[in-house]
């Protein structure tokens, strides 16, 4: 780690500057975090969750520009703008929520996040723990159903060093809310807890399409209290480097969790999309769908995990993974595994890695249908089936 | 309409079409027969322009266009039209988007205005009617848990909406029901104008009798070995195709 900790000093002197007025406590934590960052070693490829993805782009820090956003286009009552320092809220804020610095957040409600996977590979997150130096707490209170109700975090980061992200989401019992998050490029490293009480219902969508160079680390920790329903459903495009982690614990019984990805990759892109689900109690369910498309020398690691521990029946799960080939030099691998120590599960995957169909193809083009607007439409169809909300 | 000068043609290593002359003139309706493995969907196919069959020799005319340096889709908009022998599923394609998409490339390739979706409606709606089929079979994916009757008729069905100047129809009546079967001569014969040719490739002279055709064919090894008229698709019906080998 030490390589990593002397390429990455710019980043922490950053992160220290920036967050030097912070409770103590805090600042305790990440200091903590910090010292254990030499028991990390440096992504790999030797390394199960970053075999398929070029660590060696983490050292890219050349200056990258994003995109201008345009804050009406994303369609939100409320956006909340995340800057390296602070964050600003454009739009209504209605009285069932709250939304904070993330310093802001009291000590008790603080949330550890530990990788219950390949621990010692998560040198992203331990990093990210260490230096994070923006985000929010945003809190729904309880009985407050607002799924009509859009609120878009925009992660409006500086563009020409790494940034470090933590955001804190809790959605109280029995409430609903539709939560977006647009991530607009540069260097970003990103984390969230995300906790949702009793019955309470979430739908999430996150944006991270990118025209240009742009790398993109995640880990994004859910708990789901009891029938509590959680849907996820990840756009993601191009960048240099994407490297997402979702990893999901059911905190009781008859909760869902649903994760669609559309992972498109083209160029040098590497895209790798990791959904680890601990179904550690009876009565749950969990959906994973991921269809990606790889061009050019793109390489997409897809892996959807479930671990049922013994004495969870009844558990459901699903995996489902489908990839399209548009190049002889796109890579994809795709990955679902089961990890079952108990009797009464359902549980089915399946993963397939193709070209287009031809016979499809000519078929609409025979029709009157160009060959790229019919790879168009074909391409369509199949990410189609990953829409989980 | 279509004139086939000596075309041969192979598709991986096999050599399918062997020198094969036909000329079809508007207007026509030609049947084509013949044993399994002749080559007769490799000629729809060497005219709708599928990618694996490679044309080593030969010359195809359509209206005064050589149709073998058309794209597919090209074809398509030239008034091209192949009923597939097996007619692909494609899933997450509804069936209306679909065959909208193709009239409207078609239109625009004609440098026609494209139609709009009430009217696309209207005059799919009644086509649909007209073919007997359950209009829900619109809205599902393109032939997806179509039956194979069902999946023959969507054939016969789009050929109704993109009225095309020649239509291929490769075996379109295997596997339809004795009802089924007169819809889909009748969706022809409604489609029948002094403009408009059909090269209808059948195994059963059955077709033949609700459809009349002007000429009968039979390919054999890759080329047009026999042709005359309604009444030779009556001989092979009784005779099969032992007399090609001696
Ligand atoms: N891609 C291919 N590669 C190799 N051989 C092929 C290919 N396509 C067709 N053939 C062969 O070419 C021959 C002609 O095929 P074709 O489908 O044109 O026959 P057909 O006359 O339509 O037969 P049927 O009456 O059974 O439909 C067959 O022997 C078939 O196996
Ligand atoms: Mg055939």
């Amino acid at each position: 780690m030490a390589g990593l900790i002397n390429n990455w000093q710019e980043a922490i002197n950053n992160a220290k500057a920036l967050t030097s007025g912070w409770p103590q406590w805090l600042q305790q934590k990440q200091a903590e975090s910090l010292g254990r960052l030499d028991g990390f070693a440096i992504p790999n490829r030797k390394m199960e969750t970053w075999r398929y993805s070029d660590s060696g782009k983490l050292q890219n820090t050349d200056v990258v520009s994003s995109a201008e956003l345009d804050l009406a286009e994303l369609d939100a009552d409320l956006c909340i703008l995340i800057k390296s320092q602070g964050f600003e809220a454009v739009g209504e804020m209605p009285d069932w929520l709250q939304v904070t610095d993330i310093h802001q957040l009291a000590e008790q409600e603080w949330l550890p996040m530990v990788a219950k996977t390949h621990e010692k590979e998560q040198a992203m997150l331990q990093l990210n723990q260490a230096l994070f130096h923006a985000g929010v707490a945003l809190k729904v209170k309880n009985n407050e159903q607002h799924a009509d109700f859009v609120i878009a975090v925009v992660y409006d980061l500086a563009e020409n060093a790494w940034q470090f992200v933590h955001n804190h989401f809790e959605i109280g019992d029995n409430s609903q809310v539709t939560i977006n998050e647009i991530h607009a490029g540069g260097l970003v490293n990103q984390t969230a807890v995300w906790s949702l009480g009793r019955d309470a219902q979430v739908k999430k969508t996150v944006w991270a399409q990118f025209e240009s160079e742009a790398t993109l680390v995640s880990f994004n920790q859910v708990n789901l209290n009891q029938n509590a329903d959680m849907k996820t459903m990840n756009h993601r495009f191009g960048g240099t480097l994407q490297h997402h982690n979702q990893q999901v614990e059911f905190l009781a019984e008859h909760a869902k969790f649903a994760a669609g990805s559309v992972n498109k990759a083209n160029g040098n892109s590497h895209i790798a999309d990791i959904v680890n689900v601990f179904h550690d109690k009876k009565h749950n369910t969990s959906e994973v769908i991921h269809r990606s498309i790889a061009d050019g020398q793109s390489q997409i690691f897809n892996n959807a995990k479930a671990v049922v521990a013994h004495g969870a029946d009844h558990s459901e799960i699903s995996q489902d993974l489908k990839n399209i080939l548009l190049s002889d030099d796109a890579k994809v691998f795709s990955k679902p595994e089961l990890e079952v120590s108990t009797d009464e599960v359902v549980a089915a995957h399946g993963s397939t890695i193709g070209a287009l169909d031809e016979s499809s193809l000519f078929y609409l083009q025979s029709r009157g249908i160009d060959a790229k607007q019919a790879k168009d439409i074909m391409i369509e169809s199949f990410v189609a089936e990953a829409e989980v909300c | 309409m279509l004139n086939i000068k000596d075309i041969f043609a192979k598709a991986g290593d096999k050599d399918i079409l062997k020198g094969l002359n036909l000329e079809v003139k508007p207007g026509e309706v030609h049947a084509i027969m013949g044993p399994n493995g002749a080559g007769k969907s490799t000629l729809g196919n060497v005219l709708a322009g599928m990618p694996h069959v490679e044309v080593t020799a030969g010359s195809v005319d359509m209206q005064g266009k050589d149709l073998l340096a058309l794209e597919p889709e090209e074809r398509a908009a030239e008034g091209v039209f192949l009923a597939f022998q097996y007619p692909v599923e494609i899933p997450g394609v509804n069936n209306m988007y679909f065959l909208r998409t193709a009239l409207n490339a078609q239109r625009k390739y004609r440098g026609e205005e494209e139609m709009d979706s009430a009217s696309f409606l209207r005059m799919v709606k009644q086509k649909i009617k007209d073919m007997n089929m359950r209009d829900d079979l619109l809205k599902r994916p393109v032939n997806v848990g179509f039956s194979g009757g069902e999946k023959k008729r969507n054939e016969v069905f789009q050929m109704g909406v993109l009225e095309p100047k020649l239509a291929i129809l490769d075996e379109t009546d295997s596997g339809l029901d004795i009802d089924a079967l007169k819809i889909v001569a009748d969706g022809v014969n409604q489609l029948r104008s002094p403009d408009r040719s059909f090269v209808i490739i059948t195994h059963y002279q059955r077709l033949l009798d609700y459809i009349e055709p002007d000429f009968v064919h039979v390919l054999a090894d890759g080329k047009i070995v026999r042709s005359g008229d309604k009444n030779l698709a009556l001989e092979l019906e009784e005779q099969g195709y032992g007399w090609l080998n001696q």
